[in-house]
């Protein structure tokens, strides 16, 4: 169900290449006419049911590289019966453009099975594909285009007819129903559209993938740990002394009376100290918090390490609380039989527990309607900051209750139980402590190897490369002479071919890259957008020549200009620059490389007029480009089919009337 | 939110006065498209440096020699913005009984042809931008394919640069600049066009003298108050006066507009370009000796022909179409023209907004506004439909993944207009026959920095988007670029009103140009014919 890509690069004859362009541009390429209907040449592209778009890009020869024909296809089902299609309808086409090409069977019009094994072979797949509107073969698309204007056509002429509108908006509901049921045509829309596994079961595999990361994270923590002497094993045998250790250290008895008295303060005061202490570290977060992306990194580190500390804190303080209930532990003894023996005292305490009930009452009033409140209109920042502090006031008050209330009740249940429930708690609390620190080390080793590898390469190459700066200057406009023109009114085609960076490790590294941004595009990136830029309808990276060369081709709608603007301004700035901070250009014999990153994710194509220009010189021409539907975007495309899946389904009021702004 | 780093001291003594002000108290005006009679002699260079001492400016160091004591013949030729008011000050103080003071104003601004004329080589030339570079209507390729800055703006069809006036396909030569001349009446606007005419006499030739004119009503051909939403640039008085919200929204950075400084995106656009960190900067070692693009813009010049017959007509229609259903609190039962009027452009005639105020702030609904949000005042486009004109060409925080983020993306893409309208104004319903044959419009200028990334983008993606905010297939009714049957979508309860529009606007001529700094005009100027110092970098 989930479309496949195929993209087939073979290399083409000597002296054949511009006899191939010019074949392709004249006798292949499909023109809109003027009814605005695209209209296929000698090949005919729209016979083949099942293909979304297709390309033809010539990459020309280089010193290193000969020149090669790359076929880019999209299409449903499977690529074998993609080729039977394609062999099928256009094989007189197919054998005129691939007659140029080194290795194609000169028999192959009489044997399209020749054809088939010659285009199998050459199948570089994509090590990364991204599409727009996964799980939607063309068919669906086109017939939900059309169920769309046939309720457009209804909606508008309806409400100049003389019949009095429903009363409600099920009542009208039903109507589209029964207006979309009339047309025997039409009625297969009243079928529920097949999702496919990857779109549906998309929680879980985020959070089958989380759990991989953290498992992950745990083993190389233990280990290396292990290498220390504080692997599993150790840990959890010793773990009560080292914890009552450090509570000793903390809490314990000194020589020093002043010092007793202060800890004996400090342990009565600690939990009220604690939560100082989080909220001190709100505080600074709210005047360090960044909105622009473009922050500097120091501040981005600063805010980052405050986020933590702020959750250590938080932590310390549930674990500190679990602790107190112990009544076997070494950590507090005189705590639990002062409380026995100063029973008023505690009642009072019991007062203050209820007055801490007002205030978590006051402070959930006031959270929610600040919650309420920002749905409506702008919060200033210090309504923002607000609002936070008040939501950590709440989480403390809920711990400190939960706190209170399982102290009360374990001073009145068995001491049987009581025990129980303590071990069973303080187990937990190692488990989850044990495993916290296992991973944070793991994730932080390999994270910190990453980066100073990363930033190494980086240092290293700027005396190789020159800087992208210079390319501001230069022309490479007949490779994008035709985009926004033509064929390309509504939707356009970018083809860009970048080199490399030498070295095994740069390789690794887009490998890598590559590999995680397919996965995320397949199970996480699949509702319509990538990464918050919702005008792609495909886009594929391909790694060619032995992991030389990095091909990427693209369809997206919209002008050039504005697309690439989505990616410097928002998030996926990130992911670009993973991918791209590993090539370089060659242009006018010097070699370029893609303006400099910082730590592989940061800065890169942030700055505009040179990573602009980059992708202009790393872009060639789009020989022939199809679309089976060339003026939607992916947006209406989505829209359309919630549109349709919804449309029969039982709806509320509020559900109608947001399905009918869609028309 | 505040912008991250300081301020950036912009050096407005060397902007020409188009950028901070459209002159609005000198309303009559011509724009004078020239271009250089032979070989850019010394003649031209010599008419150059002395238009630069002419030429109005933000700032100007000198007290005004020439504020003079308003003798009534002379013509007066101020030489800042602020110069400019104070002789406008004077004459208010004088009265209705003296006779009226001629003030007159001028600002130059040169094509690529025309920097090329002068001796710009190629080197210094590819600095410029390459929307400026190919020109706003190159010429084609192939006889079937629209070139692609065609394509881009729309300008295909009946707009197409083979039907233009000027600056399109037609013209045998290309233009080298132009010359805006603003004046306070129009004995004064005849006598500067004749003076600055004899001035370049030796030097170039006038090829088209197109005529502005700006109303006290503010309003354009189809009765629309224009010019309300302009964005202040940060640092200037006008951007201190603002309230906060209002700053939020039209505060932004210099370098949008005025090449040199740091932009929305922390970048400066000059040249040369800044040395990246631990390069060794083997481009500014060599710098040239004058910056010709510091604190000069881009800008952009199109003349739109307006069909007000066709606009009314289509009102009166649709109006009567949708009675009954836009304003069903009315008593008569009746749309509007107005109303109708209002959906397209979102704003009404008069100049209030369509989005209503907020329930606590101070504006009362009738007041022209220009400190509304879409994400939480008008989301779902019923008040403002999602189509409407100036929510395209500035969604504030409506597009975008959140609406902070929104905000501060479309600051990104703002223009300074300082278009006039031209042709006759249709004043009473009597005189509507008489004079709907004569062409009228509007004389479409903006200034930007980065022309792919402002007026492009706006034109493209904005205005001419098909797909603009998740809308179905139509583009912006005001727009020249109308696809499918010219469709717009009025958001509406229970359903969507969608309205036919006709095509309201025809392009009729257009080309980018480079508004320069002064002292840069000045150091074009002075080059002798040999290769000047701008462009000596020897590879």
């Amino acid at each position: 169900m989930n479309p496949g890509c195929a993209t087939i690069i073979t290399p083409i004859l000597p002296d054949r290449t511009e006899a191939l362009r010019r074949h392709l541009r004249t006798n292949v390429e499909p023109h809109f006419d003027s009814d605005k209907i695209l209209k296929c040449n000698k090949f005919p592209f729209n016979e083949i049911q099942s293909l979304h778009f297709c390309s033809f890009v010539i990459l020309d020869a280089d010193p290193e590289f000969p020149s090669c024909l790359v076929f880019e296809a999209t299409f449903d089902g499977s690529r074998a019966s993609f080729f039977d299609a394609l062999m099928e309808v256009a094989a007189r086409a197919m054998h005129e453009i691939y007659q140029h090409c080194e290795g194609y069977p000169a028999s192959g019009l009489a044997v399209p099975e020749l054809v088939k094994q010659y285009l199998a072979d050459h199948d570089m797949r994509a090590q990364a594909f991204f599409r727009g509107s996964p799980g939607r073969t063309v068919a669906q698309i086109a017939g939900e285009a059309r169920i769309y204007d046939a309720l457009l056509k209804f909606v508008s002429d309806r409400w100049r007819s003389s019949h009095p509108m429903p009363a409600t908006y099920v009542g009208l509901q039903e109507e589209l129903q029964r207006h979309i049921r009339q047309t025997a045509a039409n009625r297969w829309a009243e079928q529920v559209a097949a999702v496919p596994w990857e779109v549906a079961a998309r929680n879980l595999v985020a959070f089958a993938f989380c759990l991989t990361v953290f498992v992950t994270a745990c083993g190389i923590g233990a280990l290396i740990l292990g290498l220390f002497g504080l692997g599993i094993s150790h840990v959890h045998s010793n773990a009560t002394t080292y914890v009552s250790q450090i509570a000793s250290f903390l809490f314990g008895r000194s020589s020093f009376q002043w010092v007793n008295d202060l800890s004996d303060m400090l342990r009565i005061a600690a939990p009220l100290l604690l939560a100082i202490l989080l909220g001190g570290v709100r505080f600074l977060q709210f005047f360090y918090e960044y909105e622009d992306p473009r922050a500097k990194f120091g501040r981005r580190l600063f805010v980052l390490i405050l986020t933590i500390v702020a959750y250590a804190f938080l932590a310390a303080f549930v674990g500190f609380a679990l602790l107190l209930l112990d009544p076997t532990s070494k950590l507090d003894p005189s705590f639990a039989t002062w409380l026995k023996g100063h029973f008023n005292e505690a009642c009072s305490l019991g007062l203050l527990f209820i007055g801490a009930v007002v205030v978590f009452a006051l402070s959930q009033h006031w959270m929610t309607s600040l919650k309420l409140a920002v749905q409506f209109q702008e919060l200033g920042q210090k309504a923002k900051s607000f609002r936070r502090l008040v939501s950590d006031i709440l989480l403390l008050c809920k711990i400190i209750a939960m706190v209170a209330i399982l102290f009360v009740i374990s001073r009145y249940v068995s001491d049987q139980i009581n025990s129980l429930l303590v071990v069973f708690l303080l187990s937990l609390l190692k488990v989850s402590l044990l495993l916290a620190a296992y991973a944070f080390v793991g994730a932080f080793i390999v994270a910190f190897a990453f980066f100073m590898v990363v930033r190494i390469k980086e240092y290293t190459e700027r005396a190789r490369f020159a800087n992208a700066d210079e390319l501001v200057t230069f022309n490479n406009s007949h490779a994008y002479a035709r985009e926004e023109g033509g064929t390309n009114t509504y939707q356009n085609h970018l083809a860009s071919l970048t080199y490399v960076k030498p070295g095994l490790v740069r390789l690794w590294m887009l490998e890598l890259t590559l590999f995680f941004i397919g996965l995320s595009s397949r199970f996480w990136f699949n509702a319509g957008d990538l990464a918050g830029i919702p005008t792609i309808l495909s886009a594929r990276w391909v790694v060619i020549d032995g992991g030389k060369r990095l091909l990427f081709l693209d369809n997206y709608g919209g002008a050039w200009d504005s697309y690439l603007n989505e990616f410097i301004d928002l998030d996926a700035v990130r992911g670009l620059n993973a991918i791209w901070t590993n090539t370089f250009i060659k242009a006018e014999g010097k070699e370029y490389e893609f303006p400099e990153t910082e730590y592989y994710f940061w800065k890169g194509a942030q700055v505009e007029r040179p990573f602009k220009a980059y992708v202009r010189q790393s872009q060639i021409e789009t020989i022939v480009w199809y679309s089976a539907y060339p003026k939607h975007a992916t947006v209406n495309i989505n829209t359309r089919t919630d549109l349709r899946q919804s449309l029969f389904r039982s709806l509320a009021s509020c559900e109608v009337d947001s399905l009918l702004q869609n028309l | 939110m505040t912008q991250s780093g300081k301020m950036a001291n912009v050096e407005w003594k060397d902007v020409q006065g188009l950028v901070r002000s459209g002159f609005p108290h000198l309303p009559h005006a011509a724009y004078i498209l020239w271009r250089f009679s032979h070989d850019c002699g010394p003649q031209a260079k010599e008419w150059l440096s002395d238009l630069a001492n002419r030429l109005v400016r933000v700032e100007h160091d000198s007290p005004e020699a020439d504020a003079g004591d308003g003798e009534p013949h002379q013509l007066l030729r101020p030489r800042s913005i602020a110069a400019l008011k104070q002789l406008i000050a004077k004459t208010r103080l004088r009265g209705r009984d003296a006779k009226a003071i001629q003030i007159g104003a001028v600002n130059l601004a040169l094509t690529v042809s025309g920097l090329k004329a002068l001796g710009v080589a190629e080197t210094g030339l590819s600095h410029f931008s390459f929307e400026f570079r190919e020109g706003m209507a190159p010429k084609p390729a192939a006889a079937s394919t629209a070139p692609r800055r065609s394509s881009l703006l729309g300008d295909i069809g009946p707009d197409s640069p083979e039907n233009w006036d000027w600056g399109g396909w037609k013209d045998s030569a290309p233009i080298d600049g132009v010359m805006l001349l603003y004046a306070t009446d129009e004995t004064a606007l005849q006598r500067l066009i004749a003076h600055e005419s004899g001035a370049m006499a030796a030097a170039a030739t006038p090829i088209k003298a197109l005529h502005g004119r700006l109303y006290d009503d503010r309003k354009e051909h189809f009765g629309f108050t224009d010019g309300i939403s302009q964005p202040a640039i940060e640092g200037t008085p006008l951007a201190e006066r603002m309230g906060r919200k209002q700053a939020r929204i039209s505060v932004v950075k210099p370098g949008e507009f005025v090449l040199g400084y740091p932009n929305e995106r922390g970048a400066k656009v000059s040249y040369p370009m800044p040395p990246a960190r631990g390069r060794r900067n083997s481009e500014a070692a060599r710098a040239p000796a004058r910056d010709i693009m510091r604190n000069g813009t881009y800008l952009v010049f199109r003349q739109l022909e307006q069909h007000v017959d066709v606009f009314d007509k289509f009102i009166s229609e649709t109006a009567k179409l949708l009675s009954g259903t836009l304003d069903p609190d009315s008593e008569e039962n009746v749309v509007s023209e107005e109303s109708v009027a209002a959906r397209l452009v979102g704003r009404f005639r008069n100049g209030v907004p369509l989005v209503p105020p907020l329930a606590d702030s101070r504006s009362a609904e009738t007041d022209t506004r220009n400190d509304f949000l879409y994400y939480r005042e008008d989301r779902f486009g019923l008040a403002c439909p999602i189509g409407a004109h100036i929510r395209r060409a500035n969604p504030r925080n409506a597009l975008g993944p959140a609406p902070d983020t929104a905000l501060r993306l479309s600051k990104m893409h703002r223009i300074i207009r300082r278009g006039r309208i031209y042709g006759q104004r249709q004043t009473a319903d009597a005189e509507r026959q008489a004079q709907s044959g004569d062409p009228r419009g509007l004389h479409f200028i903006c200034l930007n920095a980065d022309i792919a990334g402002q007026f492009e983008m706006v034109q493209h993606t904005w205005l001419n988007g098909a797909h603009f905010n998740g809308l179905d297939h139509e583009t912006d009714p005001m727009s020249h670029y109308r696809v499918g049957n010219g469709v717009m979508t009025f958001q509406h309860r229970p359903t969507n009103l969608r309205i036919s529009v006709p095509k309201l606007v025809t392009v009729r001529g257009g080309a980018y140009f480079f508004l320069p700094g002064i002292k840069a005009l000045c150091a074009l100027a002075r080059s002798e014919g040999a290769p000047p110092p701008v462009e000596a970098i020897s590879r």
